[in-house]
């Protein structure tokens, strides 16, 4: 689970997809799912691919940790691909999943989760967005807890192999950081709602445009165009 | 990997359609309960932070547990449920299961929180413990993974006739569906099997640890 990874880029890496307003990048997201899940042309999938891949290069996003997120959709892609047994709409299945991967990977990894969040959960009810508010600061705290029970746990058991005695003691490590969590979570929750959370305290959500958010427009146009004559 | 992640522009439109509205019927039912019941905001948000970090401990095969069971055995079916979609929405912005298809997700997941609360709290609750949860847990992954057999049978057959399509063939839709179907499962049943058999085991070792530092604490009854 690479979220912190994720959450450090999205907020610490400068790029112009980091200028574009999340409400573009998310309308950019949508479009670009339109495209390629109403497309069968495996031409333009691999294109659409590269062009994303392009635009991951001009904001400069580490490849290393990019490319391996989109390692999973593939793999499970390829289960129905494999199951088919047809090679030209197995490809056309790996393509859209590797593709709109790409796409969701590269939006999330240039916005601030902060945004996302606010975004994800401006039309649902209230404590929604609290919840996932709360949940997302959670899981750096435990995170980091846990980081640490495992480090120790290393140290203590060295480098081992599958065995039942390891499940056991991971297991012990689940147990044990849920109830840290749990006792963690009410202190945590007081303190939130101290500072205002539930109690008139909005999520800032930013519904405005930029002028970058044309670069978005014009890379959706291209897809669009692509998507057309393919 | 723990279940079947759905990735986009497998399934048919109408069946990720369908999977949104469920998913967000359902989730608007439990955020109305929890709207009620506040206090167990941080519980929720605690279980589904603890699914997200449950992720990176390594158990030395190429699997996580998600503990979407156990979730619903200790927060209640619903909020076992809505736990379970605030995960599946941040695995899916990691590309880990597609977007369009986070509604079917969550309900892959959540039918394991939602099956597993309710048979607990069915079979007696926390009187007999491990083997109420044991119960509870194989029926929940066992109704998970047939629902994922389900999907995929619904997806071979949108696939099948893409693929009849693309060679502007006449073929038999549903000899080409069982075929899909058989190829599927041979290839889902040896990881369900490794993952129902790791999933149980880690829930019923977490269930007996918290019961063995923390006695009496799955009779809060915060889940009922």
């Amino acid at each position: 689970m690479n979220l912190a990874t994720m959450d450090n880029l999205a907020v610490n890496h400068r790029c112009w997809l980091q200028r574009c307003s999340p409400l573009a990048k998310a309308l950019f997201v949508l479009g670009a799912l339109a495209f390629l899940l109403t497309t069968r042309s495996l031409t333009f999938l691999v294109g659409l691919m590269i062009f994303m891949v392009g635009l991951a290069l001009t904001n400069r996003l580490a490849l290393g940790v990019f490319l391996p997120l989109v390692l999973v959709p593939v793999f499970f892609a390829s289960v129905f691909a494999i199951s088919l047994r047809d090679w030209s709409v197995g490809l056309l299945v790996l393509g859209r999943a590797a593709t709109a991967a790409l796409t969701v990977v590269m939006v999330f990894m240039t916005t601030a989760p902060v945004r996302i969040l606010g975004l994800i959960s401006a039309p649902m009810p209230e404590v929604f967005g609290e919840l996932m508010y709360f949940t997302y600061r959670s899981f750096f705290l435990l995170l980091e807890s846990l980081n640490n029970t495992l480090a120790a746990l290393r140290l203590r058991r060295g480098k081992e192999r599958f065995s039942l005695s390891r499940v056991r003691a991971m297991a012990q490590v689940y147990g044990m950081t849920l109830v840290r969590a749990w006792d963690m979570a009410g202190r945590q929750y007081d303190l939130l709602r101290l500072r205002g959370l539930g109690q008139g305290l909005r999520i800032s959500r930013d519904w405005h445009l930029r002028t970058w958010d044309l670069t978005l427009l014009a890379a959706l146009i291209c897809i669009g165009v692509g998507w057309y004559y393919a | 990997m723990s279940h079947m992640h759905m990735s986009d522009g497998v399934l048919p439109w109408w069946l990720w359609v369908g999977g949104l509205v469920c998913s967000l019927l359902l989730t608007l039912w439990a955020l109305a309960r929890l709207r009620n019941q506040r206090r167990l905001l941080p519980g929720v948000a605690i279980m589904a932070a603890v699914g997200l970090a449950a992720m990176n401990i390594p158990l030395g095969l190429p699997i996580h547990v998600n503990l979407a069971a156990l979730a619903g055995i200790i927060l209640g079916p619903l909020n076992g449920f809505l736990a379970m979609l605030i995960v599946n929405i941040f695995t899916a912005l990691l590309g880990h299961g597609g977007l369009t298809v986070l509604g079917i997700n969550s309900l892959l997941v959540g039918s394991e929180a939602l099956v597993a609360g309710l048979l607990f709290y069915g079979l007696g609750g926390a009187r007999r413990l491990l083997p109420n949860v044991a119960v509870a847990v194989l029926v929940a992954l066992m109704v998970s993974s047939l629902l994922v057999v389900a999907v995929a049978g619904v997806a071979g057959v949108e696939l099948g006739t893409l693929s009849a399509h693309e060679h502007e063939d006449d073929v038999d839709n549903g000899k080409h569906e069982s075929n899909f179907l058989k190829t599927f499962i041979i290839f889902f049943a040896p990881l369900v099997a490794v993952w129902v058999a790791v999933e149980l085991t880690v829930s019923m070792l977490v269930a007996g640890y918290i019961n063995k530092v923390r006695g009496g604490w799955f009779l809060r009854g915060d889940g009922s």
